[in-house]
């Protein structure tokens, strides 16, 4: 059992005055974050592409955050910019820089090498695209069975979305299960055609 | 054994428990390394669970409150906004763990100034702030805010090596619902559920009981009822509610102590209610650097040194004021409280 009494009156301040912290900090995130379905995901996306995590390098932000660049190698586009263009940079908030990191549930993480389906935001003017929906904008490709498959990335997120009388309710998100690749790059091929915006 | 030996000890016990922790219980919890926590897969065993290793703890509504609740005259309605994130905190903190209330103390202070979701060495505050437009205030114009689509963020600085909990702070996102956004606007609704509306309202208290489970530490649960679950698979005010797997997780985490309303809450390195503007109303600067702000002069009620090392007299001096300032707005708070019940 776990007791922690603090001294009584002025002793705990007093007391705690006289130490400095030297402690290794990062912060983590549990996100509330709006269910976008599959459709929705195509529709706030400027980019989508299946591409390989080449490397992952995390920096210092403006608002003294951590950030983290991911340069994917661009396998197959399926929303976004010029053919000759093979490399995305994709960043997500949260990073390790030293014994300092910083963790935000909800955002994605990737692994150098693996290959994931990426639905992403341009910023405007801003250098790197951001993923849709936090988590929900990153799909892993898997290898299950001698078939690839896919899972969406939903960790540390809370779906939750207004329904048509307004009230927040759970929401399944994009994929709720693994899906062939194949089939699911077609289901999105399908709906950026549809889309009005696109190929772009 | 001293204080801060008592904590290291009692907290390497948790770390223990955490670690060792039996998963019958469907709840997972923070851990310093993240990942996966509920679906397909079990919770994460990799790295330590986050803590707070001294829980009795503090927070403060940010004083602009939330556009989504006005008095009649238009101002902020911060004393509704405040008596709602209460009630959300202290159905943790009145959690019943077989006959006795988790070791778990909640006690709200005064109005922050400070939309910063920030841990610094000079001082710190729990803050919970409403944000419009939905993105750190010290975010450069071009570089890119929280996702669009999320309602609520609640940053947990923590220690990457023992997952002690430094500091929590709540955003809300404050925007009007949209097509491509997420956001307001939020009422404290009745119990059969908010009214419709397009956007309707989202109950506030169910956003604010879920985000506080995480600002102690619980992970997500794949229990379907359980407010932590990692979808809102019930209405929209049922999350208020605890169910017993919520109530396992902060029993668990917190088990029955001996803390009680007159333990130490400042925050660790001190209290600081305004992180935006110094005492002469000039703008503080935004901390480019977090990285180098590893140490600081006073523990507050929330931890310990880790290095031993002393500060400089005149430091050492303006921690214990700021402790005592802290003492003195905590126990002012607490009393406007109790006037107020």
């Amino acid at each position: 059992m776990l007791r922690f009494k603090s001294p009584p009156g002025l002793m705990g301040p007093l007391l705690a005055a006289l130490f400095v912290v030297g402690l290794p900090a990062s912060p983590a995130d549990g996100s509330i974050v709006q269910g976008l379905d599959l459709q929705e995901l195509v529709a706030h996306a400027d980019r989508i592409v299946l591409g390989r995590v080449l490397f992952s390098e995390s920096f210092v932000r403006g608002d003294g955050q951590l950030g983290t660049w991911h340069r994917i190698e661009v396998e197959r586009e399926l929303r976004g910019q010029a053919p000759d263009e093979r490399e995305v940079i994709v960043e997500t908030i949260g990073g390790r820089m030293g014994d300092l990191a910083m963790r935000v549930e909800g955002e994605p993480s990737f692994s150098v090498g693996e290959r994931v389906l990426v639905f992403m935001r341009d910023d405007g003017l801003y250098a790197a695209f951001r993923p849709v929906g936090m988590g929900q904008g990153v799909m892993r490709v898997r290898m299950e069975q001698g078939v690839e498959t896919v899972r969406q990335n939903r960790d540390g997120l809370l779906l939750m979305r207004r329904n048509a009388k307004g009230q927040l309710e759970r929401s399944l998100g994009a994929l709720p299960q693994a899906e062939r690749l194949d089939a699911l790059l077609s289901k999105v091929r399908g709906m950026v055609e549809q889309d009005p915006r696109g190929r772009r | 054994m001293n204080r801060c030996s008592l904590h290291a000890a009692a907290l390497g016990l948790a770390l223990c428990a955490g670690l060792s922790a039996d998963h019958a219980s469907a709840y997972c919890r923070m851990t310093t390394e993240g990942g996966a926590q509920v679906g397909e897969r079990p919770c994460v065993e990799k790295g330590a669970p986050l803590v707070w290793s001294n829980s009795c703890l503090s927070y403060a509504v940010d004083r602009r409150g939330s556009q989504w609740f006005e008095n009649p005259d238009g101002t902020p309605n911060l004393a509704e906004v405040e008596a709602l994130v209460d009630q959300s905190f202290f159905a943790w903190a009145e959690a019943d763990c077989g006959g006795s209330p988790p070791n778990l103390i909640f006690q709200p202070l005064e109005a922050s100034t400070c939309r910063r979701a920030e841990f610094k060495t000079d001082g710190n505050v729990n803050t919970i702030a409403f944000l419009d437009p939905w993105k750190d205030p010290c975010a450069g114009a071009n570089e890119p805010g929280y996702d669009a689509f999320a309602l609520a963020v609640t940053v947990v600085w923590h220690n990457t090596s023992t997952g002690q909990i430094l500091d929590a702070d709540m955003m809300i996102n404050d925007r009007l619902a949209g097509r491509s956004n997420a956001g307001g606007p939020y009422a404290d609704c009745p119990d059969a559920g908010c009214p419709p509306g397009n956007p309707g309202p989202a109950d506030l208290r169910s956003i604010v009981t879920h985000e506080a489970g995480h600002f102690i530490g619980i992970g997500h649960s794949d229990i379907v009822d359980a407010t932590m679950f990692a979808s809102a698979e019930r209405t929209s005010v049922e999350k208020r509610t605890l169910t017993q797997d919520d109530i396992d997780a902060v029993c668990d985490i917190y088990p029955p102590g001996n803390l009680d309303q007159s333990c130490n809450a400042a925050p660790l390195c001190g209290l600081q209610l305004n992180c935006e503007t110094d005492a002469e109303g000039l703008p503080i600067a935004c901390d480019t650097s977090p990285g180098s702000s590893a140490s600081c002069g006073n523990d507050g009620g929330g931890g310990c040194s880790a290095s031993g090392a002393m500060h400089a007299p005149g430091d050492t001096w303006g921690s214990l004021l700021l402790a005592l300032l802290g003492l003195t707005l905590l126990r002012r708070r607490s009393a406007r409280r109790a006037a107020r019940s």
